[in-house]
Parts: structure tokens; sequence; C-alpha cells
């Protein structure tokens, strides 16, 4: 009788073991690397969900470039550099330095005296986030003011629908005599006799008396232009049978910037206006109130009287601002608002929300975007070994369409790379986002104003209300 | 005579462990993935209903966009008159609210106040109510035919021979585009109610002839995904309510019981089942302002010809900037103003 194994079947056994014990490890790693490699995926899939979500939430509360309540993290701009020209930024007009450092911009962007900017030393400018009622020491952002015509009106209304049948928002105007005006310079060589085409004649009429940024233009004054001569002659103050529309969209320009002028705009609204000032000449006022004014820098506008809505080739991006502006990226000279493209005029359309990109200036308003945007990552505390995933939304206006191109970036759990995807989003514009902000948050709202209905006495005043 | 060695018992039950061990371990890893696997379906199934909601959104405006310049057959204003053309929730030839197909002369505007005088259709305080469904059919549905007028040749399908009339010649025989239903011309009663069958889509007919019109057919796999809702609150201010869920677009239960469309509860059995819709379902609200600006067109070439010594104006039509690629069409329906989403559900909706 066999009382134990003998050796050979000890051994034999024992090997056999072995492999059945290494199978099963090897098959539990296996089984245990899978389990792992699918949970990274889903968390993988999970961060990309939660980046959507996030995308979709920023462009409905535009949160990404304008944080209702603040944002400590943002030491700079408190999250609302978008509103910075107002009174209340601790920033306005800190003196400063041109070197990339946190300086006067608001000064500097619109006191540069560079050829084609726009400027008009005498009042406080907007931003996409400053409320219209947002004050200087001395008047509102876009002062509200009666009249008993409404031709003459001034100021926002939020519940004015801008009707196509009132004849207060037409243009007055004649397309053929402001498609081709320039602006008269002393230096020009041009000559200025018939049938130079870069001049205004006027030949088919004085139309600044139809309709004016000002209820009383004077007419007939502009020496620097063909029909300012003795040849025409002066008409004299006039009062002009319209200055609401023209008023409007001057003010909706110096309150918002261009990306607001045009999201506010109904479609094809005509942006050429009458009533402007000496683009040449930005440190002396003078009175030209014939002159249609065009709402950009001569080149992108190319002079038409109607660079509408739609924006054809064109496009107009709302850049964010953020401490992010003022990194130095290694290209030796400052930040982006400072350098970008070498630029003063370019930095200072940045800065003023005034930049209109094109394919004739060959600027790229992604990168500017890019560089000029605050990633905000989507879980702002957390520890470095989680994965990170930052959300932006580009917004711009380009051929009649408001865009929103949502960009996702995260680090894949399981390989350590980086991806990304993108997606156009859909939601609330500049201006609904702005309808969404109270002019005066009440405590524990977030910054939110409460809209309860149409009309409803305790709805909370917005960015585009006034205080009674 | 040797004897069979037999595993001893406490030996089987090691076994018994060791496999019971290794099974309870791999049931373990397999429950947790499929548990994973099943929360990774609820966050998709909610990244879908947020999906199905904005949808619902695209959905709305182009509702909103399209009602105020057309659909309004049988319009109290002009009763028996179909397919006529309404001129926008503002009226632009008179001011008044619309959508309506006549304008209101002075003597009638007279006594009317533009801002109040209610619109014939879809008032101020009207609630549209749109579960969005697939039809089986839907009305005057066309097929997908690239060229119903193709040049017959030998290679053409079906193939024709050169001694065919039709060979070779461009004719514009089949109507382009091309219904789905061949109806041919409303001539005959037969044609008359196959086109009206046309017309309707497939519906559940109450008689046999195609021209009653009962419930839609609907797809089954595209019920209960979404719907949009709206509210007209002002001339051309609306609130879009937007779900991606089953409910319907109701608001409540109270609603689906004594709403303004009857009482609609045999659509969900109970109230029970319909709060757990309700509960389980994507809600999101908007408000949004329409414009009669209808967008698109840049009219720049509109000008003046100064280099010629005459002065020659000429007009040029209405046409996109010379040099542009990127052309925007106009919408004869109207833009938006504004979208606004709203942080909280607003007190009408």
């Amino acid at each position: 009788m066999q009382r134990a194994f003998s050796l050979i079947e000890l051994l034999i056994a024992m090997a056999l073991g072995m492999i059945i014990i290494y199978t099963a490890v090897a098959g539990f790693r296996l089984a245990s690397s899978s389990i792992s490699v699918a949970n990274r995926l889903s968390v993988e899939n999970r961060i990309i969900r939660a980046g959507i979500t996030d995308a979709l939430d920023k462009v409905d509360f535009w949160t990404d470039v304008d944080a209702p309540a603040g944002d400590a993290a943002d030491s700079a701009f408190n999250g609302q550099a978008l509103r910075v020209w107002t009174d209340n930024h601790p920033l306005f007009r800190i003196g400063g330095d041109a070197s990339g450092g946190i300086g006067d911009w608001w000064q500097y962007s619109f006191h540069t005296g560079t050829t084609n900017d726009e400027f008009e030393p005498s009042r406080t400018k907007g931003a996409p986030f400053a409320a219209f009622s947002a004050s200087t020491a001395v008047s509102a952002l876009w002062p509200r003011m009666g009249s008993s015509d409404p031709k003459h009106q001034r100021g926002w209304s939020a519940t004015y629908a801008w009707p196509a049948h009132d004849s207060r928002t037409w243009w007055y105007g004649d397309y053929g005599s402001v498609e081709r005006e320039s602006w008269y310079t002393t230096n020009s060589s041009a000559p200025k006799t018939p049938p130079n085409k870069n001049y205004n004649w006027q030949e088919m009429g004085r139309y600044g008396v139809f309709a004016n940024r000002k209820e009383n233009p004077r007419l007939g004054h502009d020496t620097k232009t063909i029909y300012g001569n003795s040849d025409s002659g002066p008409f004299g103050v006039v009062q002009a049978s319209h200055s609401w529309r023209d008023s409007q969209l001057w003010y909706l320009r110096y309150s918002l910037g261009p990306y607001g002028l045009y999201d506010y705009l109904p479609a094809n609204a005509i942006s050429s206006i009458r009533g402007g000032f000496d683009f040449q000449h930005p440190n002396t006022i003078t009175e030209v109130d014939e002159r249609n004014v065009i709402q950009f820098s001569s080149y992108t506008a190319d002079h038409h009287p109607s660079m509408a809505k739609t924006l054809a080739g064109m496009a107009i991006a709302l850049y964010p601002f953020s401490p992010y502006s003022f990194v130095d990226w290694g290209d030796g000279v400052g930040g982006l608002w400072y350098n970008y493209n070498s630029s003063v005029d370019t930095k200072n359309r940045i800065i003023g929300q005034q930049f209109a990109a094109t394919s004739v200036t060959g600027i790229n308003s992604f990168l500017i975007y890019r560089k000029s945007s605050l990633a905000k990552p989507i879980i702002p505390l957390k520890p470095d070994t989680w994965p990170n995933c930052d959300v932006r939304v580009y917004r711009r206006l380009k051929t009649g369409h408001h865009i929103n191109s949502c960009e996702i970036t995260w680090t894949s759990p399981l390989t350590g790379e980086k991806d990304s995807i993108s997606f156009m989003g859909f939601g609330s514009t500049l201006r609904g986002a702005r309808q969404q902000r109270a002019l005066t948050p009440s405590a524990g709202s977030g910054g939110w104003a409460a809209w309860y209905k149409l009309n409803d006495p305790s709805n909370d005043l917005t960015l585009d209300d006034y205080k009674p | 005579m040797s004897r069979i060695p037999t595993v001893q018992p406490i030996r089987r039950g090691t076994v018994l462990i060791v496999v019971a061990g290794i099974s309870a371990l791999l049931a373990t890893i397999a429950l947790a993935f499929l548990l994973r696997m099943r929360a990774d379906g609820e966050e998709v199934r909610l990244l879908i209903m947020q999906t199905q909601a904005r949808l619902g959104l695209f959905a709305a405006a182009g509702y909103i966009l399209e009602a105020g310049r057309i659909g309004w057959d049988n319009n109290a204003d002009k009763p028996n008159q179909v397919h006529h053309e309404t001129y926008g929730w503002i009226d632009v030839r008179d001011g008044f609210m619309g959508p309506k197909i006549e304008a209101y002369s002075s003597a009638v505007a007279a006594g009317r106040d533009p801002t109040t005088y209610a619109s014939p259709n879809f008032p101020v305080g009207h609630i549209g109510r749109f579960p969005l469904e697939v039809w089986q059919r839907p009305p005057c549905a066309l097929a997908m035919e690239q060229a119903p007028n193709a040049i017959k040749t030998e290679i053409s399908n079906p193939s024709t021979p050169r001694s065919d009339p039709l060979y070779g010649k461009p004719y514009l025989i089949n109507p382009d585009p091309t219904p789905v239903q061949s109806a041919g011309l409303p001539t005959g009663s037969a044609n008359a109610a196959k086109f009206a069958d046309w017309i309707l889509g497939d519906r559940v007919l109450a008689t046999a002839t195609p021209t009653s019109s009962g419930a839609p057919i609907i797809r089954p796999e595209s019920q209960g995904l979404g719907w949009f809702r709206i509210y007209r609150d002002g001339p051309a201010t609306f609130v879009i309510t937007v779900g991606g869920g089953a409910t319907r677009g109701f608001k409540d239960w109270n609603e689906v019981v004594n709403g303004p469309w009857g009482d609609q509860s045999d659509l969900f059995g109970g109230r029970v089942f319909f709060d757990s819709l309700q509960s389980g379902e994507v809600r999101q609200w908007f408000r949004v302002e329409w414009s009669a600006a209808i967008g698109g067109i840049q009219p720049t070439r509109l000008g003046s010809q100064q280099t010629h010594g005459n002065y020659e104006y000429k007009s040029y039509k209405f046409q996109i900037q010379d040099g542009q690629r990127y052309a925007s069409r106009g919408n004869a329906c109207g833009t938006f103003n504004y979208f606004q989403r709203l942080r909280y559900p607003p007190v009408l909706w």
C-alpha cells in the first residue's frame, strides 16, 4: 500500500500546481488590468462628458468671460475683466506702463492718436459687460434722455424690439454718395477735384440733415473735405429729422465694442451713421456732421456704409481678458496685449474689443483668443494626479451668424496624452448674457438677475437696465 | 490488487473553497465592471437628453421664424383662404401684432392699440406644446430622388433603347422634387384622394378615405425623446422651454388633466408614471426676441460709379460683396435679436 507520494509525483504535482497558479495569476492580472483600462476609459469618457456639459454651460451663461459674482482666483480682474471700463473697477485708470504690465490700458487703448483708430476723447468707453448705466463721475456710460419725440430719444430700452415698421429704425442715406467716401488728409496728394472717387461730393444732396447722431448737427463746416469748401458753403445748425437710430449705433459701439454692436443690432442693420469726428486729429473734436462714420477702422470697413450684421468674409471676435493676457509667452516682448503682431494698433483693438480679424490682415483671431483667454479647468482645485480638463469657448460673428466654437482639452488617464475635441455650441447671445446679470446683485444671488415674467416689478435690473 | 486512490474529503473542500473564491472574485470584478458600464450609460443618457433639449431649441427657433410668416391657413382674419403669407409677429406693414394675413386699414387701425390689440393667431399669452416625434410619413413627404428627370440612355436605369421616343431627350416629365407618394394631378377622384393622402401624411384614418385626418402615425423609436414648448409673453418675445424626456411638454400633472388641451391623462396612464418621467427629464428655459430683419443680404454693390466723368449712378442688385466666398443667405422668416438662457424657471411658460 502506497502511503505517500513519490518524489516524482510530488515534483510533477508541484509543477502542475505552479503552472495552474501562474495561469490563474496571469489570468487574474489580465482581468485586473482590463478592469483598470475599462475604468480609465470610463473616466476619460466622463471627463469628455463633463467637458461638453461645462462648455454648453459656458455657451449659455458666459461664465468663462464674466463671473457674475466675481472670481477671487482672478486677482487682477476679479473675473470681470470685460467690465473694467466702469468706475468701480480697482484698475480703472490706474497709471502704468506699456511694457506688458497692467497699466493704464483703459486710457491707452483709446487715446493713441493712431491713424484710423476710432477715437472720442470726451467719453468713457465701455466693454462687452459694462452696464449701460455704469457711470463716470458725471454721467452714465450710455445716458438715457427722454424726448417727446421718439425720433430723438436716447438710451437703451431692453423691451423695444426695433420693429421694422417703425420709421425711426430705418437708415436714411445715399449709398452712392457714401460708398467711396474717404477722409481727406492734409498730406493727401490725391486731387480734390472731380472725378476723384475718393471724395464724397454729395451730388445727391446733404443727407446729414435727414439722419444724424446729433439732433442739431452743424452742416457745411468741415473744411477738410471738398464738400466743406467755399463752393458748398455752410448750412449752419439744422434740426435733423432722425437721430435715434444713429445715436443707438454710436452708443452701442462705444458702450460695448464692435462685437456688442453687431450682437445687439438687428440683422442687416446698416452700420453707417452721420455725425462724427476727425480721425486724423483726435485731439481736436471737429464738427464733421455730414461725414459718414463707419464703425470700424478703415481697412476692415473699406469705407463701405453697409457693414451690416452679415459681415460677409469678416469675423468679429470677442476677446476675453485675463491675467494671461499679460503673461510673457516667451517671444521676448511682453504680454499679448502689448506685443501681438508687433502692432500697437492691433493691441489697441484687442484691448478695446474692437478688433475685426480678416483674411486681409492675416491675423489669426484664434491665436489671439488662445493667448488671451483663461482656459478654466472644470475642477479648479484638484490633486495633481487627477486628470485635467480645460474648456474654452471661442465667440465670434461671421457671415451673419453667431459662432461659438467649443474646445475641450483633457489629459487621457489611460495614456497620459493630451487630446481635444471641438464642436459648435448654440445658446445665449451677448445681449442674453447681459440680461442674465444683475445690475446690483442681491446677497446670495451669485450675481444673477432674478426674472419672473415680463414687466414683473420683482424682476431684478440687469446690465441693460437703468436705475429708476 | 491495488486500490484506486480516492480524494480525501478535506481535499475536496479545499478545491471547493478555491474555486468558489476565484469565482466570487471574478463575479465581483464582473459586477463592478457592469456597474461602471451602467453608470456610464446613465451619464450618457443625461448627455443625450441635454442634446435632445438643445435640438428642441433649434426646432423652437425654427418654429417661431416660420410661424411668423407661413402656416396660418383658415386665418381668423380671412377664413377659407389657405396658404396665405403672413407678415411677422409684429406685422411689418402696420405694426400690429401678428401673424395675420390682412394689414389693418387706417380706418380699422384707428380704434386699436397696436401694442395691445391681440393677434388673430398665437396671441400673447398663448402656449404651444410640441412633442418632437417622427411621423411614419410626414405631410407632403418628398422622395430622395436626385434626378427625377434623368436623360434616358442605354445605361440609364432602366435602360432605354434608341428607338424609345424618350431616348436622349431632356424632358421634364416628372415633378421635381418628387413626392414620396406619386400622386399625379388631382383631377380624378382616385388621384384626388391620393393627393390628399400625400398632403396629410400617414395618419390613423377614421374612415377608408384618406381625406379624413386622424392622429399621425409615429415611428415608435422616436417617441418620448424630446419636446419644446413656446409661450408668447410679448409682441415679439417668447419663452422657449425645451425638454429631453417623455413628458411631451406638459408642465405638470395638473396641466395634463386640466390644461388647455383637455384631459390628456390617458397619454401617461397615471400621475405616478408622469411624475417619474418628469423627475428624470432635462428641462431648460430660454427667452428670445424675434426680429423682422432677414439677414444675409449685404448690399454693398449698390453704389456709384464715380470714376466716370459724368457721375453715373448705377444701381446694382442687392448681392453679396464681391470676392467674398462666405456669403450668408437671408432668412425670409426673420431672425432673432437675442437668445437668453434663463437661469431659473420663469413664472409663466
